[in-house]
């Protein structure tokens, strides 16, 4: 049996810290708001089911009579959603921060310590939640569907995945007291793997089509910020991927994030007192730079250094395995 | 004061999905052909259609005027009542008991918040009346399904029991509404014209998932009007005048609630006054031939965006004079 594509982070021991989140009532003047501009390079195919079928030739994927779509724009462009990138952006941030898992199948209640339980008192919230929402919480930052700067798609054939069975399978279980270790992250692949004989012919995003997006942001701290742009892989320390939609084991749904610029408002008192608003700081280059390292700097002491260690090695881009064929 | 008509205005506008859109009906439907999450329907133009309810943009529009009251002022009541440019909560249905027991009028408004004053609490009713925005005749409206699953983090497995599940967005078309704002003063016009270059620039969205790449809009203004019912024009002597009284204006002067009323009265309620901006549109005789209108259309000169820039000019004034009170 080849090894498992996969590696459990652990939860840390400590209980995460539980504080009132930040909230929408006002822009603080002692926090940032602004606009992150990604830019979003597929690194292996990426495939993200919109869950209906489609005639390869009303696609524009030739040579594939019919396969699983992804979803476009109304011209025709990949678009990658909003909540695929916000779903896989929050599962790194929880992993590298003290924190509660947002989504847990109620049948395994029992055995994920209960520290670990979504947030519910939306006065004490766990750091992933502050940032990113909760059960009737509203998250300090927004994702934009991210679309393709050009037209067209591939096909490709994903091999044929099966579900997660933890029933089967003691490895995702302590053995002393049989509950849950940790959060389950994919490697990063050098190439994804396609099976035309046996797959589920699919239209993905192929190698190297690129994807714009933007993150809103409203009231974040500067270390909520800085672990926020280290999930999104700008700490040169420990870069990282991204790894989404489906076909995870056999190497598809990596994407290198690059952030083109961040725009601030300039003087909200400014922008709040004319109709034309005053020009947003964009900061692009040299500035660019600092700023990011002046917030990543300021997520030390925030961020789980075991955790990100962890994490950074799995969605390496440049430590890439290989795929793995055969059973797994 | 709702017991007279001093001011009215209207504004006109069209809001394009820029992205998916979907303000989800409240309960799931009995057709089977249709996801889990549906758009709010009702039968406009002849038909069933999708529509983007008043109260859905007046939440989110308040909620955003809020922000920016307490952004730049304050949240909370100020001691003394100087200070005018603060929000309460509105979700606290105690916060305005007291005001509710106050017999006067001009009192609950002037001990209102300034967006209450503007909005409503459950001691005054809103000034501000947001229609429905139904499609636009003419402009084809693209409805599609996604579908939606939560991943847990453990597993890497589709969540049981929160997926998968489907919704219908809305990725093209045009909403037509209006905005009506009555016995405003100019601040109040100001503000409101804020909050809507806001949702335009996509600094607030409406509807479900906002922080997944939904709900944002862009806003296209048609036209805006400006009503004083009580008034006439005086075309000899190009004046707007009130009628039962020597008040006069020039025939282009945007006016406040506070403009129409004596300086007693107005005071009363904590209106400005002076609270008057010049403009370059002359006031024209309204249907009837009685009261005055000024009109603000986006095929002249006079577009509905100056009429708004004008009105956050007296909304700036205000601004700087709670910035000297402190």
């Amino acid at each position: 049996m080849s090894p498992k594509p996969y590696e459990l982070i652990p939860f840390p021991t400590q209980p995460p810290k539980l504080e009132r989140p930040a909230g929408h009532a006002q822009f603080h003047p002692d926090r940032l708001h602004g606009t992150l501009f990604l830019t979003l390079t597929v690194q292996t195919a990426v495939h993200i089911s919109t869950g209906h079928l489609a005639l390869g030739s009303d696609v524009g994927v030739k040579g594939i009579p019919v396969l699983k779509t992804m979803t476009t724009t109304p011209n025709g462009r990949l678009k990658i959603q909003g909540s695929s990138l916000k779903g896989a952006i929050r599962a790194m941030y929880e992993a590298i921060t003290n924190s509660t898992l947002a989504v847990m199948t109620s049948r395994y209640r029992n055995r994920i310590p209960p520290e670990r339980h979504p947030c519910r008192n939306k006065e004490q919230l766990c750091p992933a939640s502050r940032v990113f929402g909760a059960l009737n919480w509203q998250g300090l930052v927004e994702f934009r569907d991210a679309i393709a700067t050009s037209a067209g798609s591939g096909g490709g054939s994903l091999p044929p995945l099966y579900r997660p069975r933890p029933d089967q399978c003691k490895a995702y279980f302590q053995k002393e007291n049989g509950r849950v270790i940790g959060r389950k992250f994919y490697y990063t692949h050098r190439n994804a793997l396609q099976d035309s004989s046996r797959g589920t012919p699919t239209q993905q995003a192929i190698q190297n089509t690129v994807f714009k997006t933007q993150i809103h942001f409203k009231n974040l701290t500067p270390a909520e910020l800085g672990t926020l742009l280290t999930v999104l892989g700008q700490d040169p320390k420990h870069s990282m991927l991204l790894k989404v939609g489906g076909g995870k084991p056999v190497g598809l749904g990596s994407l290198q994030v690059t952030l083109d610029k961040i725009e601030r408002p300039g003087n909200l008192k400014d922008r709040y007192s004319r109709y034309d608003p005053p020009e947003a700081d964009t900061l692009e280059g040299k500035r660019l730079q600092a700023f990011v390292q002046e917030q990543i700097g300021a997520a030390q002491g925030y961020i789980l250094p075991e955790q990100l260690k962890r994490l950074a090695a799995i969605l390496s881009p440049t430590a890439l395995r290989e795929p793995p064929t055969g059973v797994y | 004061m709702h017991k007279r008509y001093v001011n009215h205005c209207t504004l006109c506008l069209t809001l394009k999905p820029d992205g998916p859109v979907l303000i989800k009906a409240g309960k799931e439907g009995a057709d089977p052909t249709k996801p889990d999450m549906e758009f709010v329907e009702t039968y406009h133009g002849g038909g069933r259609t999708v529509y983007f309810p008043g109260s859905s943009l007046k939440g989110a529009i308040r909620a955003h005027a809020e922000r920016i009251v307490r952004t730049v002022g304050s949240d909370r009541r100020p001691e003394g009542g100087g200070f005018k440019l603060w929000a309460s909560d509105p979700l606290d249905q105690k916060a305005n008991q007291w005001l509710e027991k106050i017999e006067e009028p001009h009192q609950v408004y002037a001990l209102s918040s300034f967006t209450d004053q503007m909005f409503g609490n459950t001691a005054i009713a809103s000034r501000v009346r947001i229609e429905d925005a139904y499609p636009k005749p003419g402009t084809p409206l693209r409805l599609e399904e996604r579908n939606g699953v939560a991943i847990d983090r453990v597993f890497g497995s589709v969540a049981v029991g929160l997926g998968p599940f489907s919704y219908q967005v809305c990725v093209e078309g045009s909403f037509q509404t209006k905005i009506h704002l009555k016995n405003f003063t100019l601040a109040q016009l100001g503000l409101l014209g804020l909050a809507l270059r806001d949702l335009d620039e996509g600094w607030f969205g409406i509807g479900f998932a906002k922080s997944r790449g939904m709900g944002t809009v862009r806003v296209e203004y048609e036209w805006a009007t400006v009503d004083y019912p009580g008034c006439l024009v005086d075309e000899a002597n190009r004046q707007i005048r009130l009628l039962g009284s020597p008040l006069t204006w020039p025939q282009g002067s945007l006016l406040g609630a506070g403009e129409f009323l004596t300086p007693e009265e107005a005071g009363k309620y904590g209106f400005p006054k002076p609270d008057c901006q010049a403009v370059p549109v002359g006031a024209e005789p309204m249907p009837l031939g009685f009261g005055a209108r000024l009109t603000w259309d986006q095929t002249s000169e006079a577009k509905v965006e100056h009429l708004l820039a004008t009105a956050v000019n007296s909304w700036a004034k205000l601004l700087q004079a709670e910035a000297k009170a402190v």
